[in-house]
């Protein structure tokens, strides 16, 4: 019962001690904890260990069920952050990405609030310098600064009794306390994941929020049933988590994303997967 | 103790265990402490017309019974049910004679199975194995019995018999069964069968359900659960059912220290709570936290309409009441109407302007002889109106009770006025039965006194009209969203 609650809510959440002013705006700064700390794991008994795909392609692959993510850019050099920064508009985040990459806030490896060519090239070359050979091959992904003061997770999980199960939970730093989240066994119905939002508690969240309009409830409803649909396509996924979900203007979007699935080679079996991993390989060796 | 086993028993089977043409008790005693003589005692007590038998291993007779020292001994054809209390180790032999004696069903109450260890274990799978072998459905073992109304049966080692109704119970702990059956009992609103099913070694909850779905003696069903085995297909089969017929369900083991009881209790592997609830919102089940709310769950359901809408009207006779009524609905997926205006220019002319002309439909003392009646026919008549929640019914008669008590009675015009008293009360009580059936609406009636005097007018009449008088207007607000979020699940599903 722990373990999925942590599961789902994430893990100790590491907050940044530069910044944070939630008196007006929640600045999203990274990916937050994504729950898979040792604790957690050791629970997962009956399971063989998983694997977990990169941030990057974890959203190549839920993008396609219409998970709607930034318009971010994977890069495999400092020059090209820049190129990437200045098409998407300032200020930006850069974080290193990689298989093999977790941890990525304690390890500094998210970038935030990049207001300039010059900070984005010095930052973006630290984030390359600091990966060591455990990382295996890495890249760069530049995506656009948001700021937003809602935010949720959406995920799914393998139920030890009920098999794939989605979630739709409150986020931020008070997630865990707070533990306001609604779950559904998968395949979920359009009504399933509209039912779905209305359980929650925190329903003044969902409303018109300090001066942001309400969340769009299709929107988010098409979040879960994105989900929903992942993992119908690909039962080896195990785990999905998309923490934090920001709404911004009232609209949905994941800033992360990770995927856990019960193979090394899960994703291959189809050719569409092959064509993804081949592309994150390819701007890799770039 | 699976409580997804699917079950290979026909209609037939069931019907064997729940309208047996004759039933024999096995193991019948001499002594009034046993299971065998108490199982007997509640079936020959409870007005079963079918014929009864027993054995005993020294054919003694036990409450007028000539018993018999083996079921061979038993004529062949006349008994569809055995009731057995003899010991673990003697029932596989059993089950092989009743087989041929063609009995179709066997309630076993005898402990000593799956809930005792590797031995148990062992025993148990050799019960249904040969259960199986004989064509016999078997419920239980380690099970309190089964009430099966519509054929007056009271098969079970423990009280109630509850009035006859349409509440199906299917329970995997026994207690549970007596719990709500204590509710029906108390509150009059009928059972149609009941069952524990025991360690349910080869009949589980599901299976029952199942039969009530289909069981036209049956409206609603109420099942308590501990463990789930195979969340899945669990989820699959209650949806079904819920398809058919709302069902409603308390689950032990929501917290931790819960699920570790339950764990104990039936062996079985608990999930995360919140997955079982949402799984039972999208299959369409209503979920009870207590049991108390499960029981006026299904009660609600056996003996109101289902509303069409969440717009509920409250009606009291004073303020107070009215004001926690909204509180409740607030906090609920209810919402309390705004009075249209030409309700309330209808209401206007049976009522002095003190009114509170909004809602809660505040009456203020205004009521005359009719008042009450003709208010609530006409809320219930408009258009925007999905349910009506009363408040006040007994204060009258509760007066009354003090001045019969009192030394003054029957002098000073006291006995007409608690004539009168009590007259309306029983009017008031079945006005909202009659106009909720006229209109298709819930009605409900909701005051402590249905608890604390239950003798009172007014929940009496309540009673007597078949339907729950609520103890608290914040139990019938529950009551009435499980109705409501049936309502949905419908919806949803059409």
């Amino acid at each position: 019962m722990i373990f999925i609650l942590r599961r789902y809510l994430g893990g100790p959440f590491e907050l940044p001690t530069s910044h944070l002013d939630h008196r007006v705006w929640f600045e999203f700064w990274g990916p937050l904890g994504h729950g898979l700390d040792s604790a957690v794991m050791s629970n997962e008994q009956t399971s063989p260990p998983g694997t977990t795909l990169s941030e990057q392609q974890s959203k190549s692959l839920l993008a396609k069920y219409g998970v709607p993510f930034l318009d971010e850019r994977t890069v495999a050099s400092a020059p090209e952050a820049v190129s990437a920064a200045e098409e998407l508009g300032y200020p930006v985040v850069a974080k290193l990405n990689g298989e093999a990459i977790a941890h990525k806030t304690e390890r500094g490896l998210v970038r935030l609030n990049l207001g300039s060519a010059e900070a984005v090239n010095d930052a973006t070359t630290v984030l390359f310098d600091s990966a060591t050979e455990a990382d295996g091959e890495v890249s760069v992904l530049v995506a656009p600064m948001v700021r937003s003061n809602r935010e949720l997770i959406c995920g799914t999980s393998t139920d030890p009794q009920f098999g794939p199960t989605v979630l739709l939970g409150v986020g931020g730093i008070l997630a865990e306390a707070i533990a306001d989240v609604a779950i559904r066994l998968i395949p979920i119905t359009p009504q399933d994941a509209l039912e779905m939002i209305g359980d929650l508690k925190t329903q003044d969240l969902i409303g018109a929020f300090r001066g942001e309009p309400a969340i769009d409830r299709e929107q988010l409803a098409g979040v879960l049933l994105a989900l929903s649909a992942a993992v119908v396509a690909d039962p080896t996924i195990r785990s999905i988590d998309l923490n934090p979900v920001l709404i911004v203007d009232g609209m949905p979007v994941a800033v992360d994303a990770l995927v856990e699935t019960d193979e090394a080679d899960a994703l291959v079996e189809t050719d569409e997967a092959d064509a993804l991993v081949e592309t994150s390989d390819s701007e890799v060796a770039r | 103790m699976s409580l997804t086993r699917s079950s290979t028993h026909t209609d037939a089977h069931f019907e064997a265990l729940f309208n047996p043409r004759g039933v024999v008790v096995a193991g019948a005693s001499t002594h009034p402490g046993k299971f065998g003589f108490v199982s007997l005692h509640n079936l020959l007590s409870s007005g079963y017309e079918g014929k009864v038998f027993a054995t005993n291993r020294d054919g003694a007779e036990v409450l007028g019974v000539q018993s018999v020292p083996s079921i061979d001994d038993l004529p062949e054809g006349e008994i569809d049910l055995v009731f057995v209390c003899t010991p673990a180790k003697a029932n596989v032999q059993l089950l092989r004679a009743c087989g041929g004696k063609g009995i179709k069903a066997a309630f076993i109450t005898s402990a000593g199975y799956g809930e005792a260890g590797p031995a148990g274990i062992e025993a148990q799978a050799e019960l249904v194995a040969v259960a199986a072998e004989e064509g016999i459905l078997l419920a239980g073992p380690n099970g309190q019995g089964v009430v099966s109304t519509p054929s007056s049966l009271c098969a079970q080692i423990v009280a109630p018999y509850p009035p006859r109704g349409v509440i199906g119970v299917a329970s995997q702990s026994g207690n549970f069964v007596s719990s709500f059956l204590n509710w029906s009992t108390q509150t009059g609103v009928g059972i149609s069968r009941a069952v524990s099913a025991g360690n349910a070694a080869a009949t589980a909850v599901p299976d029952f359900l199942e039969f009530y779905a289909n069981d036209p003696e049956t409206k609603v069903g109420l099942s308590y659960v501990e463990g789930i085995q195979d969340g899945r297909a669990f989820f699959e089969r209650m949806k079904a059912i819920a398809a058919k017929k709302p069902l409603v369900v308390v689950k032990g083991g929501a917290t931790a220290g819960g699920a570790q009881a339950a764990a104990s209790h039936t062996g079985s592997l608990a999930s995360d709570d919140r997955v079982f609830d949402g799984a039972m919102r999208q299959a369409g089940v209503i979920r009870a936290s207590t049991v108390e709310e499960a029981f006026e769950a299904a009660a609600t359901f056996a003996t109101q309409p289902i509303p069409r809408g969440n717009q509920v009207v409250v009606m009291t006779t004073a303020g107070g009441w009215g004001v926690v009524t909204a509180d409740a609905i607030h906090q609920s997926d209810l919402e309390l109407l705004t009075l249209p205006e030409d309700l309330v220019d209808l209401i206007d002319t049976k009522l002095p302007p003190r009114w509170s002309k909004n809602n809660p439909v505040d009456l203020a003392g205004g009521e005359t002889r009719d008042t009450i009646p003709e208010v609530m026919e006409m809320i219930a008549s408009h258009h925007d109106v999905d349910a009506i929640i009363y408040l006040g019914l007994g204060i009258q008669s509760n007066q009354a009770k003090m001045m019969r008590q009192g030394h003054f009675y029957p002098d000073h015009g006291l006995e007409r006025i608690v004539d009168y008293h009590e007259r309306q009360d029983r009017r008031f009580a079945e006005a909202a039965a009659d106009i909720s059936e006229r209109t298709g609406k819930p009605i409900m009636t909701a005051s402590e006194i249905a608890i604390t005097d239950p003798d009172n007018a007014g929940p009496a009449a309540v009673r007597r009209s078949g339907r729950l008088c609520y103890a608290s207007a914040n139990r019938a607000v529950t009551a009435l969203e499980h109705l409501w979020h049936y309502r949905q699940f419908q919806q949803r599903a059409s």
